[in-house]
C-alpha cells in the first residue's frame, strides 16, 4: 500500500499587483489555482509544463517559502500552511530543495564547506570536527572530494556546484526533496550524471522527490508519475508509462508530439497548437486550456472541468466525462 | 551504474596542489596592479602612522611657545616654518592628523553603524517600514551636506566631539541609501532562499549572507567619506565652530595663519596642501578599492 507523504489541497496562490497604496484596485495574478495532489512515500512525482504555468511556485509554496494564498499542505498528515516558526523549522528539517541556478544558489563569499556546514549550524546539529567530517562525507556521497570542501564556489563547474547544492539539501538527512528544475541550467553530458546522481540518492537514502522540470525526456527518465500543468492547474496525471505512451489530454498530447525522436527517418504527427500562453492575470472562462485546444467544445468555454480520476489517471477534460 | 564512474573518474584526481581564491583574494590582486589606488594607499597609510606614532616622531611639543623664533620660514629646524607663537608647523600638523583621523574614523563610523542598520532593515523587510526610514533619509538628504554639520553644531554647540557627531549623522542617509539598494539586490538571490529553505532566521541570514556580500560599496563609500569628513572637519574648525585652540586641528591653523598670509604664507598653505593630499589618497584608495570590488559585483 502507497503511503502518502504530502498531501496538496485546494492549493492556491495569486500575486496581488497592487499600482500604488492609493489605488486599491488590486487585480491578482493567479501563478497556481487551484490543485490537488499526493506524493507518496519513496516515490519521485514530475511536475512539467511551460515556462510560466506554475511549477516552481508550487515547489516553493509546498516547502512555504512563498506561503500559498489558500489550501493546505500536508506533510505526513500536519498542515504546514500557517504554521508557527519553531514547528516548521523542526518540519523544514525533514524537506528540502535544490535549486535551478547552481550559479545563484550558493553564496559567493562562503567555501563549499561552509555552505553545506550550514543547515548543520542552523539546526545546531554537529560542530567543530563532527562537523567536518559530516562535510567529507556529504561532499563523498555527491561524488566530490574532501579537498573541495576549501574553495569557493566560483571555482567549480556549473555540474559540481549542483552537486554541491545537492549535498548541502542532504545534510540534514531529509525525507522530501523539492527538485525545481535541477539540470535545466547543466549541459546536457551533465544533466545525466544529475539525473544518475539523483537516482541513486533516492534508493540509498530511501528519499521522496518533486522533480520539476520542462524537459521530458528528463521526467521520463527519473519519475514514477508524471503531472502536467498548464496555466496554474494540473491537467492530467498519472503513471508515468501509461501516460507517456497514451496521453489523454489535448495538451498532454500536444506537448509529448512536441519530443523529438532519435531516428529522423521516423515521421511522427506534429500537434501545433496556435496562439500563446493566456495570460494569468486573466486567464479564459471555463477550462484553461480552451483558446487552445484543438478539440474545443462548447461545453469548455464556460464549465471548468473537473479534476477527477479517469481510466486509473487523473485528468481535468470535458473530453472525457 | 554510471553514476559510479562519475564518481570514481572525479576522485581519481588527487588535490593540486593550490590555494583556493577567495572573493577578498581576488579583489587584493587586482587592487594590487592598480598604480593609483597603491599610491592612495601609501599616502593613506602614512597619515595613519603619522597619526599613531605623532607623540614619538614631532621633533617638537606642539603647545610649546617658543617666543625666540615667531613667524619663520621654513629651514632645516623648522621644516615647515613656525607661527606667531613660535610653535612648530610640524609638529602641529603631526599631532592634527591624529584629531583628523580622530574625526574620519568615529565620524564614519558613526555612520556605518546607523546607516547599514537603517538601510539593512529598510532593504531586507520593506513595506511600510522601508517607506518610513527611506523618507526620514531622504529629509535629511535634502540638506547640503556642510549646511546640516553647521546646523547640528549650532544646536550642540562647538566641539570636537559634536564635530564628530554632525559628521556622523550627515552621512548616515548615503550609507543607508547605499545599503540598502544593495541589500535588495541581493536578498531575492536563490541562496537567500536556499537559507529560509534550510530554516534559517531572518537574523541568520542577514547576518551570514546578506551583509557579507553587500559590504563592498560599503567600505568603497566609507573611505571616501573618511576624506569628506575630514574635510567637513576642517571647513567647521575654519569657522570656528570645531576645535578650539590651541587645538592644532588642520582647518583651524589654516583658520589662525590667515591672518599672516602676507607675511608668512606657509602657515596657512600648508595645512591646506595636508589636507589635500590626505583627502586626495583616501579618494584615489577609495576608487581603487571600487575598481577592484566591482568585478565581485556579478554575484
Amino acid at each position: 500500500m502507497k503511503q502518502s507523504l504530502v498531501e496538496i489541497k485546494n492549493f492556491k496562490k495569486y500575486y496581488s499587483s497592487k499600482k500604488s497604496f492609493l489605488n486599491r484596485n488590486v487585480s491578482y495574478v493567479k501563478a497556481v489555482d487551484g490543485l490537488n495532489f499526493t506524493i507518496y512515500k519513496g516515490e519521485t512525482l514530475g511536475l512539467v509544463g511551460e515556462s510560466g504555468c506554475g511549477k516552481s511556485t508550487t515547489g516553493r509554496a509546498i516547502l512555504q517559502l512563498q506561503p500559498p494564498t489558500e489550501g493546505e499542505v500536508l506533510y505526513e498528515g500536519e498542515n504546514l500552511v500557517g504554521m508557527n516558526t519553531k514547528d516548521l523549522r523542526r518540519v523544514r528539517k525533514e524537506m528540502q530543495m535544490v535549486f535551478q541556478d547552481p550559479y545563484a544558489s550558493l553564496d559567493p563569499r562562503m567555501t563549499v564547506g561552509e555552505i553545506i556546514s550550514e543547515p548543520l549550524e542552523i539546526h545546531k546539529i554537529a560542530s567543530g570536527k563532527e562537523k567536518n567530517i559530516r562535510v567529507d562525507e556529504l561532499l563523498d556521497t555527491v561524488g566530490l572530494s574532501s579537498y573541495h570542501a576549501k574553495r569557493y564556489p566560483h571555482e567549480f563547474s556549473g555540474g559540481q556546484r549542483q552537486r554541491v547544492g545537492i549535498a548541502r539539501a542532504l545534510a540534514l538527512n531529509p525525507k522530501f526533496i523539492v527538485a525545481d528544475e535541477p539540470v535545466s541550467a547543466l549541459d546536457v553530458s551533465i544533466q545525466s550524471q544529475i539525473v544518475n546522481l539523483f537516482q541513486d540518492l533516492q534508493e540509498r537514502f530511501d528519499l521522496t522527490y518533486l522533480f520539476i522540470a520542462h524537459d521530458l525526456s528528463v521526467v521520463k527518465h527519473i519519475s514514477d508519475r508524471v503531472a502536467v500543468m498548464y496555466l496554474g492547474r494540473i491537467v492530467e496525471m498519472g503513471d508515468k508509462k501509461t501516460l507517456f505512451s497514451q496521453p489523454m489530454h489535448p495538451y498532454t498530447q500536444a506537448l509529448l508530439s512536441a519530443v523529438p525522436l532519435p531516428n529522423p527517418n521516423v515521421k511522427k504527427e506534429r500537434i501545433m497548437l496556435r496562439g500563446d500562453v493566456p495570460s494569468p492575470s486573466n486567464p479564459p472562462n471555463g477550462c484553461t486550456f480552451h483558446t487552445r485546444c484543438s478539440q474545443c467544445m462548447e461545453i469548455c468555454k464556460t464549465i471548468q472541468p473537473e479534476f477527477k480520476e479517469v481510466d486509473g489517471r487523473m485528468i481535468a477534460c470535458h473530453l472525457y466525462n | 551504474m554510471q553514476i559510479i564512474e562519475d564518481v570514481v573518474s572525479q576522485k581519481e584526481v588527487a588535490a593540486p596542489a593550490y590555494e583556493p581564491r577567495s572573493p577578498w583574494k581576488m579583489m587584493i590582486q587586482r587592487f594590487k596592479k592598480n598604480k593609483r589606488a597603491m599610491i592612495g594607499l601609501y599616502i593613506t597609510s602614512l597619515f595613519v602612522i603619522v597619526a599613531i606614532f605623532a607623540p614619538w616622531i614631532s621633533p617638537y611639543d606642539p603647545f610649546e611657545y617658543n617666543m625666540k623664533a615667531l613667524l619663520q620660514a621654513p629651514s632645516l629646524s623648522h621644516p615647515f616654518g613656525t607661527d606667531q607663537f613660535g610653535r612648530d608647523v610640524l609638529s602641529r600638523i603631526i599631532h592634527g592628523s591624529r584629531i583628523s583621523l580622530m574625526i574620519g574614523i568615529v565620524g564614519v563610523g558613526i555612520s556605518i553603524i546607523v546607516g547599514v542598520t537603517l538601510g539593512t532593515i529598510a532593504g531586507y523587510f520593506g513595506g511600510i517600514l522601508d517607506s518610513i526610514i527611506m523618507r526620514i533619509m531622504d529629509i535629511l538628504l535634502a540638506f547640503p551636506g556642510f549646511l546640516l554639520a553647521l546646523a547640528i553644531i549650532s544646536i550642540l554647540g562647538p566641539s570636537m566631539v559634536n564635530v564628530m557627531i554632525a559628521i556622523g549623522i550627515f552621512s548616515i542617509p548615503t550609507f543607508a541609501r547605499i545599503m540598502r539598494s544593495s541589500v535588495i539586490s541581493i536578498k531575492y538571490k536563490e541562496f537567500i532562499e536556499a537559507t529560509k529553505s534550510l530554516g534559517g532566521s531572518h537574523l541568520f541570514i542577514i547576518i551570514k549572507h546578506v551583509i557579507p556580500n553587500c559590504i563592498a560599496p560599503i567600505i568603497v563609500l566609507s573611505t571616501m567619506r573618511i576624506a569628506t569628513a575630514i574635510l567637513t572637519a576642517a571647513g567647521l574648525s575654519f569657522l570656528g565652530l570645531g576645535a578650539q585652540p590651541p587645538s592644532p586641528e588642520w582647518g583651524a591653523m589654516l583658520n589662525e595663519g590667515r591672518e599672516y598670509i602676507r607675511a608668512a604664507s606657509h602657515l596657512s598653505t600648508i595645512p591646506g596642501l595636508i589636507i589635500m593630499l590626505v583627502v586626495l589618497g583616501f579618494n584615489m584608495l577609495g576608487d581603487g578599492l571600487r575598481d577592484a570590488l566591482d568585478p565581485q559585483m556579478k554575484i
